[in-house]
């Protein structure tokens, strides 16, 4: 069970880190684009801000966290704690991980109930030529949270089995 | 509640927020929980509840932010690809036989590096492991010939395209053009005064930096211009377009980011491992940033309710502080906390209270932006926790201890206190051109 988690987990933060890369790269041809357009026959490509900033900008800047997680690529103070034991060190990452979780999961609740209430309500802007819609860019934050929470979930129960010396099935009891 | 109790659940806050970071919390959580339970304290639980779940898509859903993982994306690129490789040999021809010639050119080609990049640490590793090795065979003082790496390195945050300040402008708002734009001037000047300290101090003792015999005939000197023009191309590029007004400041990210790679394509040094390695990186670090960012936002609401900020500019006002005392108290803040913390997440911890406390001071906020950067900047370089030390350290290995780079980051840090003087007592250093821009 906790291996299939596992590589559920690392299969899902790769797909979510795929689509941020995908998006930080249409981004760049989509704005380029539009930039040479404007310059050259002054007529801009339509929606350019809007995509940009309802379904671009959320990809990347939300989907990469949860393998930032998995691979604990956030800035940690380590000054403090240098000299603590491992077992210690284990504990507080431990500790940690699970307020991130506990975080990440009040986030991604919230959310969805954002992005319930924008899917039925149908969320759109008006842009030139077409309404572009709004509300499925709106799952993006309850997708990540959710994987977020997966990944955290499971490096806490690595962390305080490793800070109790104890394996992974009886700390989790 | 009384104004007094939620003042005092706003300072509790911080102290439960450093405490936090003390014990390993990712700084992105930390701000976030403490925000969380103190707007649940101040608000309700539904006020809380209300904003976690729709801030962080109403801020990653930012036109104005989109600079940040373009010029990202830009840096990458232009570093994978090999771009920027060539710089030191370049520098090397040109400047070699002055005094203290490879730290000198050290000190450019880092700077150029850096600025390109966007990235002090991806300079200082770069850097680190190509002109470091060859001041040392030249029998360099290796005090000298680390700390200049450290240094240098640090520069690209003031020379545009700078990530810190499109996050900056975007947090005070304030135009993201002019602030880009202010950090020219200052950064040179950063550049040539370490130029001017390397060379008068291997004037004075010939022992740091021993005289060497760089010949390079004309065609050779010819030959590495050809190499390395995109860089400046990259950088005058993205300058020109916002100062021409071709581009927006925030399509300015996209258009550098784009003219890296079809640049690295003709040069054809654009494989497609280089660009999924790129990408990723950019979308990873902007993922970072927003984390932390997103927090930051979360902190900056809930320390509204509680008054802190009030508070604060109100002693700003009784006391009759002046423009240079909110200023010099801020520098404090930013060198006691920037021993301990990460410059971006340390400028979005204190933006929201130092943005109001500047405002009812009356500084003027692009010349605040130059001086925050200024200060993060010499953050990265001061003991115990200077990051770049510990990059060209890990780079050097035993062959330099790390107590020897922060012996040679004294004396660039010396220069700083100079520096830091000038911006502050001329504020025209960094007003200049983006005053021309009107």
């Amino acid at each position: 069970m906790l291996q299939f988690l596992e590589s559920l987990a690392d299969r899902l933060t790769k797909v979510l880190l795929w689509m941020a890369g995908l998006a930080i790269f249409l981004m760049m041809v989509h704005v380029g684009l539009d930039i040479a357009l404007k310059y050259f026959f002054s007529s801009p490509v339509p929606s350019t801000l809007e995509i940009t900033t309802y379904y671009y900008m959320p990809l990347v800047a939300l989907a990469p966290i949860a393998i930032l997680q998995r691979e604990r690529g956030h800035i940690v103070v380590e000054l403090f704690t240098h000299s603590a034991s491992k077992r210690l060190r284990s504990f507080l990452d431990g500790v940690m991980a699970l307020l991130a979780a506990g975080f990440m999961g009040l986030m991604g609740w919230f959310s969805t109930i954002e992005a319930i209430r924008k899917t039925e309500r149908g969320e759109f802007v008006f842009v030139t030529y077409f309404d572009l819609l709004v509300w499925p860019a709106r799952w993006i934050v309850p997708v990540t949270a959710a994987v977020f929470v997966l990944v955290a979930l499971l490096q806490a129960l690595g962390d305080l089995a490793k800070a109790f010396g104890k394996p992974p099935a009886e700390a989790a009891s | 509640m009384d104004p007094g109790s939620a003042a005092l659940i706003g300072i509790a806050s911080l102290v439960a927020l450093l405490a936090l970071l003390a014990l390993r919390a990712p700084i992105g959580i930390a701000l976030g929980l403490v925000s969380l339970v103190g707007i649940m304290i101040l608000r309700g639980p539904n006020a809380a509840f209300q904003l976690l779940g729709g801030l962080p898509f109403a801020f990653s859903a930012s036109w104005t932010l989109s600079a940040v993982p373009m010029f990202l994306l830009m840096g990458a690129l232009a570093f994978r690809s090999g771009l920027t490789a060539s710089l030191y040999d370049a520098a090397r021809l040109f400047l070699g036989r002055m005094p203290g010639g490879l730290a000198v050119a050290t000190n450019f080609a880092s700077a150029g590096f850096a600025a390109a990049s966007g990235s002090s640490l991806a300079t200082a590793a770069a850097m680190g492991r190509l002109a470091i090795p060859e001041m040392l065979r030249y029998r360099y003082d290796p005090a000298l010939a680390t700390s200049v790496v450290a240094a240098a390195g640090t520069l690209g945050a003031l020379i545009p395209p700078s990530i810190a300040m499109v996050i900056y402008g975007w947090f005070a708002e304030q135009p993201i053009g002019k602030l880009l734009i202010a950090g020219i001037l200052p950064g040179l000047l950063t550049a040539f005064i370490y130029a001017a300290m390397i060379i008068v101090r291997s004037l004075l003792n010939p022992k740091l930096a021993p005289p060497i015999d760089v010949r390079a005939t004309r065609a050779e000197k010819l030959a590495a211009l050809i190499d390395v023009w995109p860089i400046p191309v990259l950088i005058l590029g993205v300058i020109g377009g916002i100062y021409g007004g071709v581009t927006t400041p925030t399509e300015a990210g996209a258009f550098g980011a784009l003219l890296t790679a079809v640049i690295a394509l003709v040069k054809r040094k654009l494989t497609l491992s280089v660009l999924l390695q790129s990408l990723f990186e950019a979308a990873r670090t902007t993922a970072v940033i927003f984390m932390i960012g997103f927090s930051a936002i979360l902190f900056t609401r809930f320390l509204a309710f509680s008054g802190v900020p009030g508070l604060l500019t109100d002693m700003i006002q009784d006391s009759q502080a002046t423009v240079l005392h909110v200023v010099l108290v801020a520098m404090l803040i930013y060198l006691v906390l920037g021993m301990f913390l990460d410059p971006l997440g340390l400028m979005l911890l204190t933006l929201p209270i130092l943005v109001p406390a500047f405002e009812q001071a009356g500084v003027n906020m692009i010349w605040a932006g130059v001086l925050i950067v200024k200060f993060l900047e010499i953050g990265f370089i001061t003991p115990p926790v200077g990051m770049n030390a510990f990059v060209i350290k890990a780079i050097v290995g035993d062959q330099v201890a790390l107590t020897t780079i922060f012996r040679g980051l004294a004396w660039f840090i010396a220069m700083e206190v100079i520096i830091t003087g000038l911006l502050i007592a001329f504020p025209e250093i960094s007003l200049l051109l983006p005053d021309l821009m009107d």
